[in-house]
């Protein structure tokens, strides 16, 4: 359909492509390749995990690694909450009587929650999360998933259609009015990408005056007004056109998560990511207000998965497939201003 | 209304930009529309098959990829002009298409025996055309025109995806910073809704003025 | 110069050429063996015909007959299938300037008038001569006007067609193809679409054009037009010329049964 670098997505008919419109996702969209991730996910699955003769995503060595786990195993070896802890009436109650999660996401973010096309199975970190907090509470990974938008987040939380919200979902002072988040559950942040040729852009100061490409519906744009008030801001629908503005010189820089740049880097030697991330994202659960032992019951979920190692497995299994290292250390549960 | 009526100014530059964009988008969707048109219906095979392919294959993809093949594809081929230029020039390339199949259910309305009395006093087929049959077949296309126009203004907001920063874009500018679609999105809409209402109103009384006579 | 003397009742369109008794002028318009086709239908058949300079023919026959087609075969408006048509020593071009330049000097004029809508009764007549014939805009003008004098009209050169009655733009019609200087003028039915009390003052634009000298085919069930103006009747029946004669002549003894038929079902109404 379209001719950018990393059109193999659009190929499969996933990622956000033109409908991205109809379901703007506000936050990270993990569009990296997202085929590839996606392949690797199946072929993940189907190996049984941990097999080393697995292709590496990105097609570069660092660059992530196959992960010993798989998401269903991750899921599978997940705790399930002592029976003390689901008192009556309560918002786990309801859930663990109903013996589904009701999950606001979405279907097409790659890394976090993006539904395979082959085994029709949600992957990514996100989608592992939710899985993990279902089994949790009912004993068995089951929930539903309910497409949300930008614009029906807080809406659906706040009249029960959904019992939570796992959508990359930056927790913000604003938002927190309206509705409860757990966590912060992970954090993120703004970084810059430059062609590799460019040498006196290196920190966001640097961007005042220049043009600088960003998807339309990231805050990153918001992150570059506080950063580069000067800067002039090219608002695209997608990853792959922003790294088409910036190689073709319609843009000087790409301002967007650094996860999803150094994925662009991976595939593309022209391409660097300078300096380190200038903001910091956390995300977080959005829950009902209506009932404080909700936050509180998932709170402690998420400080149980931070402390056994199970969050560090999930994040391996996902994001760490596409993005190098060794998983990064969990945030501090309420750090977040709105947390 | 919120913090966005701080920023009414901020979204009328952005109708500015989507009102620049239509009337450049219209003005040149007119005159390719119209020399598709004298292309289809000359007497020469060659120009006719060419106007014929141009139109089924320029109506048949979706602008927006159209766009994005035009912003992101001709730099890879060493062609690279601005934002604003290129959604102006993909707009006026594929709706004259619309302007075409306008132009030519106008010719198609004026009486043959037009036509002939002008080729019986000696014209060309050229001067048949641009003194008899396109002035009368204008004056029949005023609406249809209208709303090719209408299309052109609510397609420029496709600018949005590629980076210009029209009403659109400025409109999911402002939902970003202050996360209220409804407000904000009714303001463009109204934007819309607006310009749209003048073009039909306006279209009407030029259509009543114009009106041949038979 | 219009030569009614001496005509003989029973010359065709082949024998005209040698025995002087029609118009001295030499041959305009030689039409030979003429055929057309509309699908099946078969609207000329090996029709020969020549006009010499001066001469007016009225085409007569019922309707369906292939008069109209012969009129519109003359500048083109209509190809031929086969036979060839000679106009002022040349085969008639194809297409293009060639073919814009023969039509410049064949007037016409159409049943339905024609006109140019958008155009008022003077831009009608001025258009011709300025865009094809290139004369300056003012003289182009101080003609139009002297020729809408001519046909009684002067007072409409303002008007738009549609505000005129029909015998008004008819008249309109033959003025503007009169700005031309065409060398022949074509009258396809010019009367027929007129109420009747506007027939009169059309026919009589056409007589006084006829009485100048003008070249004409005229196709008109009009018996007293073709009495008082023409030199020549020709009878068409079935894509075919089947009777030519002098008028009188033609309207009082016609020689063939089709003709007699076709005169009684025109007399009677």
């Amino acid at each position: 359909m379209i001719p950018l670098k990393n059109g193999s997505r659009s190929d499969l008919g996933i990622g956000g492509g033109t409908g991205a419109r109809g379901t703007r996702r506000r936050r990270r969209r993990w569009a990296v390749a997202g085929a590839v991730t996606a392949l690797a996910g199946v072929l993940t699955a189907c190996g049984g995990g941990g097999s080393s003769a697995l292709p590496t995503p990105g097609g570069k060595s660092g660059a992530g690694k196959p992960s010993a786990y798989t998401q269903a195993q991750v899921v599978a070896a997940a705790p399930v909450a002592p029976a003390s802890a689901i008192t009556a009436g309560s918002w786990m109650d309801k859930v663990r009587k109903r013996g589904t999660l009701l999950v606001g996401g979405t279907d097409s973010s790659a890394m976090f929650s993006q539904r395979n096309p082959v085994s029709g199975q949600l992957e990514g970190f996100d989608a592992g999360l939710e899985q993990m907090l279902a089994k949790y509470v009912i004993g068995k990974p089951s929930t539903k998933l309910s497409l949300v938008t930008v614009d029906t987040r807080e809406t659906m939380i706040q009249n029960g259609t959904v019992d939570a919200v796992f959508a990359t979902y930056t927790i913000t002072p604003q938002r927190a009015q309206k509705v409860a988040f757990a966590g912060p559950y992970y954090e993120s942040g703004d970084a810059i990408l430059v062609k590799a040729s460019t040498k006196d852009i290196t920190e966001p100061a640097d961007l005042d005056g220049r043009t600088v490409a960003t998807e339309g519906n990231s805050t990153a744009a918001l992150d570059l007004k506080k950063f580069a008030p000067k800067a002039k801001t090219l608002l695209f629908q997608e990853d792959g056109e922003c790294v088409a503005a910036v190689k073709q010189g319609r843009a000087d820089a790409y301002v967007l998560d650094q996860g999803i740049l150094l994925g662009d880097v991976v595939s593309d030697p022209q391409l660097k990511v300078v300096g380190q991330p200038f903001t910091q994202e956390p995300y977080g659960i959005g829950l009902p207000k209506n009932d404080p032992a909700a936050k509180v019951f998932v709170d402690a979920w998420l400080k149980t998965i931070f402390a056994d190692g199970e969050w560090a497995k999930l994040w391996k299994a996902t994001i760490g497939t596409k993005v190098a290292g060794a998983p990064p250390a969990p945030p501090t549960i309420g750090s977040a201003d709105g947390s | 209304m919120h913090e966005v009526v701080h920023h009414l100014g901020y979204l009328a530059a952005g109708l500015g930009t989507t009102l620049e964009l239509s009337l450049l988008g219209f003005a040149g969707a007119f005159v390719l529309g119209t020399l598709l048109t004298v292309m289809r219906v000359c007497p020469i095979v060659p120009l006719r098959v060419v106007g014929t392919l141009y139109v089924e294959v320029f109506r048949n993809v979706p602008l927006l990829a159209f766009l994005v093949l035009f912003v992101f594809g001709l730099p890879d081929a060493g062609i690279t002009c601005s934002l604003f230029t290129s959604e102006a020039v993909c707009l006026a390339l594929y709706f004259a298409t619309y302007v075409c199949e306008a132009v030519r259910a106008g010719i198609n309305a004026v009486p043959v025996g037009q036509a002939e009395a002008a080729r019986a006093i000696g014209m060309t087929f050229g001067q048949s055309l641009g003194t008899v049959i396109l002035p009368q077949a204008f004056r029949t296309m005023v609406q249809p025109l209208a709303n090719v126009f209408i299309g052109v203004v609510l397609s420029s907001s496709l600018g949005a995806a590629v980076g210009v920063s029209e009403l659109i874009g400025r409109t999911q500018w402002l939902d970003l910073q202050y996360d209220e679609p409804v407000p904000t999105f009714l303001l463009a809409a109204a934007g819309y809704v607006l310009v749209t209402l003048a073009v039909a109103l306006l279209a009407g009384r030029v259509q009543k003025r114009m009106a041949v006579r038979r | 110069m219009v030569d009614d003397a001496g005509t003989t009742a029973d010359r065709t369109a082949d024998d005209t050429a040698g025995n002087g008794t029609v118009p001295s002028g030499r041959v305009l318009l030689s039409i030979e063996s003429v055929s057309k086709r509309f699908g099946d239908l078969v609207a000329l058949s090996e029709v020969d015909l020549d006009v010499h300079e001066g001469e007016v023919v009225v085409v007569l026959g019922a309707s369906g007959s292939g008069k109209s087609t012969l009129c519109r075969c003359v500048n083109r408006l209509e190809t031929v299938d086969s036979g060839r048509i000679v106009f002022d020593g040349r085969d008639l071009p194809q297409e293009g300037a060639a073919l814009a330049a023969l039509r410049a000097d064949v007037g016409m004029v159409f049943q339905s008038f024609n006109l140019f809508a958008h155009k008022t009764v003077l831009e009608n007549v001025v258009l011709g001569p300025t865009r094809v014939r290139k004369v300056p805009r003012a003289e182009a003008v101080e003609e139009a006007r002297a020729l809408l004098d001519r046909v009684g009209v002067r007072d409409k050169e303002s008007r738009y067609p549609a505000e005129l009655s029909g015998g008004q733009q008819q008249r309109v019609a033959i003025a503007r193809a009169l700005a031309m200087h065409p060398k022949l003028m074509l009258f396809d039915e010019p009367t027929s679409a007129l109420d009747p009390e506007m027939i009169r003052e059309v026919l009589d634009v056409m007589v006084g054009l006829a009485r100048d000298g003008m070249t004409m085919v005229a196709v008109t069930h009009e018996m007293g037009f073709a009495r008082r103006a023409a030199d020549r009747v020709v009878f068409m029946d079935h894509g075919r010329i089947v009777e030519t004669g002098e008028p009188d002549a033609f309207f009082t003894a016609p020689r063939t049964e089709r003709a007699r038929d076709f005169l009684s079902t025109i007399l009677r109404h």
